[in-house]
């Protein structure tokens, strides 16, 4: 019997290094390496204040949104309030010693996130505001300066809008060509698309390692591999991988890789560029100012080295220290665990959902992540999730921000179930049986129209 | 706090949604416009005839949507028949949702207004008072 997971989690709180937080060995929990046993999903829950707030008439949460945003759990909240409280300062400007630690675990962010990435250095890893900001930096630093009209862009049929309307701008600006690869029937990538149209021209492949509507995994080893064949660049969005499967640089090598600090327990207001070397040395700042030069004239300036180049201004300093604390927090529990976890309540949920007669989105669990896109048929997703809001569970229903993927699958919206360290197989029935009361709710004589 | 979600969804106007009164196609019409909602990707087609004296005579739309903004477009064509234009042009989202006799919920508030607004932009194109658009928009 392993000792109380409760422990595992919530006793190991700050690793903030000045503040002399020695982690005690004898808490050490076991290494979970297969699917998340009850007892620790109690555990974990128990660090996540929100899901123990009641819902309208007293419901429990039911929070299925996560690849929307996920929810923090106490150390990461508990490390940003002790940053701000104990150690605040300016990063990388004053000669004191609130200003040395600040710096010091500023740059500390940076090296976590490089080996939570497998990122050759603290150099190899900028932070920006978001997802969308990092794939803009790259999009403007380095597509705009670097695309000619004899180019060509190479993105997909399924991405975010964060990884098309910036490719978009630069096709536009550039005078390059914008291509597409298609989708198969059940969502993946069409293999056969994907190689007809990587040819010579094409100089970037913009690819997103999960999609955030049809849970497709891309296989974006393969494709980066095939992309430099023909010295093709490669930005991978990874905001709905890195938060659940392990995600390597360096594995799948690819040039920049993009995520945000929110889907993944961070806070709001951090993302993150990772990458090649070479290819960051290759991408100019996006924004200027402050804390990105070295040296400034009246008429000229000279960049600081990477990342801080990439980071004008003064940076979110607490939102890093947050980040670091998701990184372990995640790490603590193992991503592999983690993938497991949500892609086990993934495909039970589709499973389900299919039993009571939904359609279903995407491909067969093999190739899914952590999510399940679906339709109730005759309920239009807003309605399902207005009348499922007062059983306390949260879906998401639109378009997702991805109108393209929309018009191929021949719907206006979708309904969507994101799952989590923290969801139960109980979070599925609860949405099922929401799914059935809202068919009742909505049921009236139809005399045809 | 809101209320709850479910209770937009009433007896009544589920009927205005699932066995619309006005659904259909004038013709021939004094003037036809769509609506949309990006968001959810809700869609209407209005029709609409204008007496001389700018009484709306008849009223009808084919559309595709939530149960709000279906149920919400076939009650306020209803209601509108016999209204000068003028006093159409003049309603604002509070008289809307009093037509409606629902509380709305505040995310769900533009699925309900997508038909007034689009009836409104159509008679003041047709006017000659708005600059033609294809298709009015509610911002999401
Ligand atoms: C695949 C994918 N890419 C990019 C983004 C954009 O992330 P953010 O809004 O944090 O910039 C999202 C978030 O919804 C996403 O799911």
């Amino acid at each position: 019997m392993v000792p109380p997971p409760f422990l595992i989690l919530t006793a190991r709180l700050p690793r903030d290094p000045h503040l002399k937080y020695e982690a005690d060995p004898s808490q050490d929990g076991p290494e979970v390496d297969d699917l998340l046993d009850a007892e620790l999903v109690d555990a974990i829950r128990k660090d996540f204040p929100i899901l123990d707030r009641k819902m309208r008439e007293d419901q429990r949460l039911v929070y299925l949104d996560n690849a929307a945003t996920s929810q923090r759990p106490t150390q990461v909240v508990e490390a940003m309030r002790r940053y701000q409280q104990e150690s605040n300062a300016n990063v990388h400007r004053g000669i004191h010693q609130l200003a040395e630690e600040a710096t010091e675990t500023y740059e500390q962010a940076h090296a976590d996130v490089a080996a939570f990435v497998g990122a050759e250095g603290m150099e190899c890893v900028a932070f920006t505001k978001n997802t969308t900001e990092a794939i803009n930096l790259v999009a403007q630093g380095w597509g705009l300066t670097n695309l000619e009209p004899e180019d060509a862009i190479l993105v997909t049929e399924l991405e975010h809008h964060a990884n098309l309307v910036p490719w978009q701008q630069v096709a536009d600006r550039t005078g390059a060509e914008l291509r597409h690869v298609a989708l198969t029937d059940d969502g993946r990538l069409d293999r056969a698309s994907f190689h007809d149209q990587l040819d010579e021209d094409v100089a970037l492949l913009a690819v997103s390692q999960v999609s955030n509507v049809l849970g497709t995994v891309n296989p974006v080893e393969a494709m980066t591999e095939a992309a430099h064949d023909v010295d093709a660049r490669v930005l991978v969005d990874a905001a709905q991988s890195v938060p659940h499967m392990p995600v390597d640089v360096g594995e799948i090598g690819c040039d920049w890789l993009t995520f945000s600090g929110h889907k993944m327990l961070g806070p709001t207001g951090i993302g993150v560029l990772a990458g090649r070397r070479e290819a960051l040395e290759e991408t100019e700042p996006l924004l200027f100012g402050g804390e990105m030069i070295r040296r400034v004239t009246k008429d000229e300036a000279e960049w600081a080295e990477m990342p801080w180049c990439f980071e004008a201004g003064t940076p979110p300093m607490t939102e890093a220290v947050g980040l670091s604390q998701a990184i372990d927090y995640v790490e603590r529990i193992g991503r592999e665990a983690i993938h497991e976890h949500s892609r086990e309540l993934a495909a039970r949920c589709q499973r389900r959902l299919e039993e009571v007669g939904c359609e279903v989105y995407g491909p067969a669990p093999e190739h899914r992540s952590a999510l399940v896109s679906f339709n109730v048929p005759g309920i239009h997703p807003h309605d399902l999730a207005s009348i499922i809001d007062d059983d306390g569970v949260a879906i998401r229903a639109g378009h997702h921000c991805a109108m393209p993927l929309m018009d191929h699958l021949g719907v206006a919206a979708t309904a969507r179930a994101s799952f989590y360290i923290y969801n139960t197989e109980e979070d599925i029935d609860v949405l099922v049986n929401g799914i059935e009361r809202a068919e009742e709710v909505m049921s009236v004589e139809e005399d045809g129209r | 706090m809101s209320d709850s979600g479910s209770s937009m969804y009433r007896q009544d106007i589920l009927e205005h949604y699932k066995n619309p009164d006005n659904f259909g196609t004038l013709e021939p019409h004094t003037l036809a416009h769509n609506g949309e909602n990006p968001l959810c990707g809700d869609t209407l087609e209005i029709t609409l005839n204008l007496g001389d004296d700018g009484t709306i005579e008849a009223a009808r739309f084919e559309g595709q949507g939530c149960a709000i903004s279906q149920a919400a477009t076939d009650i306020l064509l209803g209601r509108i028949e016999e209204m000068e234009a003028d006093e159409v042009l003049s309603m604002d989202e509070d008289q809307l949702l009093d037509v409606l006799g629902i509380d709305v919920s505040p995310l769900r508030v533009k699925c309900a207004c997508l038909p007034l607004v689009t009836v409104q932009d159509g008679i003041e194109i047709h006017r000659g008072t708005m600059d033609p658009v294809d298709v009015t928009r509610t911002e999401d």
